[in-house]
């Protein structure tokens, strides 16, 4: 029996959308990892297998606690270390074998008797506001051993408008917290789509801008302006000595809540490769006060990173699916970080 | 306004709807509604520019009346219509280069010469070296004159006037005497040729241009195996890129009812140099051997006048696409290739098993001549992709020297380039094209959906622009 035209066009529609459905899953992206989260704005899925390609390439799958790491050791002799981060140390870039986290903890295995269990609570946009909320969620109220991961823009996030500074009458930080995330309705509308196929998730983050602006522009058109939740605090500007206080804040309030910390900081991608590329960020400088104020290790990985390049001709980020000397750490930064935290673990003492 | 752009979708769009509800009309109708579109197509660049494109139709269109007049010495009015039309490109395009070259060689006595701000306008090439066949093919008889506005619509017929292919007025004019309509057969034919060059430019060129622009802008940094697979990808990048316009104009054109000349035919098959040039951008390679190479005397003076016609059609090639050293360089390499191998033609070895024989054996062979020519013109890539002489030397002595850096090579090499070179040595591919790109049956309109598919799906957000354009 001969089909119509338009018979024709809806049976190749279907195929196709198999067709790309699946090469999406195998080669591109998984579907939709990620559940809304009123504190941290979205977690990921417990114990779902990802798969990531827009930076390096990794496929795993989430642990119970939903981060994207081995499950936690629940021996009780374990020594625990939590490292606390936001991408470079959630890290979909490269293998989770290949992370500096993995590195270090088999680093620390080594050269200990005791196990030591290196924990990863790390997610992509986390700002330094966020770690005190993470430790939160720990079991238990104060943790062994924590290192914190700064990198260039982290200081610069702590203006963001979701996270709400409020100052004493002295000009004293009274607390820094983190805006309850307003619910993105039209990603939860999709959500059962997004969550379910690898199509629709990679179509969706592939054109979002063009949908944010097409709804911008809907939206001015029909007057209807997003109601902006108040800030009745003031504002400040973003200055070194605001956020050398800012960082001080943050570290104290994980200090609360830990026994000992160690904090250090990643350079802005490409300061060793190309030159234009300024050294010294604020973020740097202001951390760097805040770690001495707080009287707490601080690792500085520019000049480890800067020489290693002169020394090898390597760049340290990029991959062969983006532009080299930019983005997320490569498996050579890795192994650069987790050799600089190794070494000035083993130099401070586990205890 | 580019062929890839949603804006141009709309408008293609608009413009089919205005010609199906128009298919009533007579002819001189349906042509004023392309001439306002090409004029609105071009236009939506800059206005400006489209008053030249005005001015160039009326000027050689008064030129071609005049030639058709026995009262007019043909010969004057001729060499008057090659004047006015290089003496536009000329200003347009290489004045500011002249005025460089000149203070550069006299510095000290040059200091009143001034670099004047003047805007190419896009297309300014093509569209003139078009506009110039006019006057000349009525001079040689191959056309008779025509009417003002068969001439406006020749020059600035939109799918062409911007990175061409350069169809002669011998070609085109003719086409303009038959009933214009819309066809079903048209329509689907063009639309499948569209799709494959769209396919070419967004999905192929569009990917390699990332690691290729990376890796010629800051040649220094990267490893001689970077810089090599870089000028590699540069070949299928450019190809992808031109040819792939060419397949999107030419199926613009086939959908409105008229017919481009074939612009590339696998050029990277080529067995010598020759042989490339009557495979790559051929519409402009017969401009050249027609308009240029045939006049100043071809191959009928000797030898040696040959091989002078040759580098001076070349030469000029070079300078055609731009008005800087690397082109100018690039056009002169292949001149000196072409002339080698007219010599190398035309030598006879007496001694077997000399090295030259074993050569020659070797290029008989067809891949080693394809791998050999293949090589010439990938060089040669190099000076028309780098952005000066000094930069070109940098990359070549670092890919010839095997100099040290960093190591990159983005994944686009390893998809793009064994694909596009496997499917360039097929023997079958327009017939493979012809059963899977079409729109009547199940499979063919599947392909074509998964060809939609692929490049709203795999090409780059941020597209780069049509490397032609800048000509």
């Amino acid at each position: 029996m001969l089909m119509s035209i338009s018979s024709k066009i809806f049976f190749a529609l279907c195929i196709n959308l198999v067709l790309w459905e699946c090469i999406i899953r195998l080669c591109i992206s998984s579907p939709c990892t990620q559940k809304a989260d009123a504190e941290l704005g979205y977690v990921n899925i417990p114990s779902v297998s990802y798969l990531y390609t827009s930076e390096g390439y990794s496929r795993g799958r989430f642990n119970s606690l939903g981060f994207n790491d081995d499950e936690p050791v629940k021996d009780k002799d374990v020594q625990r270390i939590y490292v606390l981060g936001d991408s470079y140390t959630e890290n979909f870039q490269v293998d989770r074998k290949d992370s500096y986290v993995a590195i270090l903890e088999k680093k620390l295995n080594q050269a200990s008797a005791t196990r030591i269990d290196v924990v990863k609570l790390a997610r992509d946009g986390l700002t330094p506001a966020h770690y005190p909320l993470l430790l939160k969620r720990l079991e238990g109220d104060v943790a062994e051993f924590v290192i914190l991961q700064f990198w260039a823009h982290s200081g610069g996030d702590l203006y963001d408008r979701n996270i709400i500074t409020s100052y004493r009458e002295d000009g004293r930080i009274k607390n820094i917290s983190v805006r309850p995330k307003v619910e993105d309705r039209g990603k939860e509308k999709i959500r059962f789509l997004i969550n379910n196929s690898a199509l629709a998730y990679f179509s969706l983050r592939r054109f979002k801008p063009m949908i944010m602006r097409g709804s911008a522009l809907l939206a001015a058109a029909v007057k209807r302006d997003a109601a902006e939740p108040s800030n009745n605090m003031v504002k400040q500007d973003k200055t070194l000595v605001d956020m050398q206080k800012r960082l001080t804040f943050i570290l104290k309030s994980i200090q609360e809540r830990a026994e000992r910390v160690l904090v250090f900081y990643i350079p802005t991608p490409g300061i060793f490769f190309k030159s234009n590329v300024p050294a010294q960020s604020m973020t740097r400088q202001a951390l760097r006060a805040a770690a001495l104020d707080n009287k707490m290790p601080f690792v500085d990985l520019t000049n480890t990173f800067r020489n290693h390049y002169k020394s090898n001709n390597q760049y340290l980020n990029g991959f062969i699916n983006t532009l080299p000397g930019m983005g997320h750490l490569n498996v050579f930064g890795h192994r650069l970080v987790a050799k600089a935290l190794y070494q000035r673990i083993l130099r401070e003492g586990m205890k | 306004m580019i062929l890839s752009s949603i804006d141009f979708i709309i408008f293609f769009f608009l413009l089919l709807l205005i010609l199906n509800f128009a298919q009533k009309f007579v002819d001189d109708r349906k042509k004023d509604i392309l001439i306002g579109a090409s004029y609105f197509f071009y236009g939506y660049w800059n206005v400006k520019a489209l008053l030249l494109v005005v001015f160039v139709s009326l000027g050689n269109y008064l030129f071609g009346e005049l030639l058709s007049n026995e009262r007019y010495r043909k010969k004057s009015v001729l060499f008057l219509s090659i004047f006015f039309n290089l003496c536009i490109l000329g200003y347009f395009k290489y004045f500011n280069f002249f005025i460089d070259s000149i203070r550069s060689l006299f510095p000290h006595g040059a200091d009143q010469l001034h670099s004047l701000k003047i805007i190419m306008p896009v297309g300014i090439s093509f569209y003139i070296f078009q506009a110039m066949t006019y006057p000349i093919d009525i001079y040689q008889k191959r056309i008779e004159s025509a009417s003002l506005r068969d001439v406006a619509l020749y020059i600035s017929f939109f799918p062409k006037i911007t990175v061409g292919p350069i169809a002669t007025a011998s070609e085109f004019l003719p086409q303009l005497k038959k009933p214009l309509a819309l066809t079903k057969e048209n329509l689907m034919a063009g639309a499948s040729l569209f799709l494959l060059g769209l396919v070419k430019k967004s999905v192929f060129a569009d990917n390699l241009a990332v690691f290729v622009n990376e890796v010629f802008d800051h040649a220094v940094l990267y490893d001689a195996w970077s810089i090599l697979s870089a000028t590699v990808a540069y070949s299928i990048q450019i190809y992808c890129d031109f040819s792939g316009y060419s397949d999107m104009a030419i199926g613009v054109a086939m959908i409105l009812g008229f017919t481009l000349p074939v612009n590339f035919n696998y050029p990277y098959k080529a067995t010598s140099v020759t042989d490339f040039w009557r495979r790559w951008h051929i519409s402009l390679s017969s401009w050249l051997r027609d308009y240029l190479y045939i006049p100043l005397g071809g191959n009928r003076r000797g030898n040696i006048r040959t091989y002078i016609n040759i580098f001076i059609t070349f030469f000029l090639c070079g300078l055609w696409h731009g008005a800087g050293l690397t082109y100018i360089l690039w056009g002169s390499y292949h001149g000196v290739g072409l002339v080698l191998h007219k010599i190398w033609s035309a030598v006879r070895i007496n001694v077997s098993e000399s090295p030259e024989h074993i050569a020659r054996k070797l290029m008989k062979n067809t891949y080693g001549a394809m791998l050999v020519t293949y090589l010439f013109i990938t060089v040669g890539w190099v000076l028309f992709r780098s952005s000066s002489v000094k930069d070109a030397a940098v990359i070549m002595g670092r890919m010839v020297t095997g100099a040290g850096g960093a190591h990159w090579i983005h994944i686009s090499f390893y998809l793009i380039v064994p694909v596009c070179f496997c499917w360039h040595l097929l023997a079958c591919q327009q017939r493979i094209k012809k059963q899977l790109v079409r729109f009547d049956t199940l499979l063919g309109l599947s392909c074509v959906i998964a060809l939609v598919f692929s490049v709203l799906l795999l090409s780059p957000l941020d597209a780069s622009p049509f490397i032609y354009f800048q000509f």
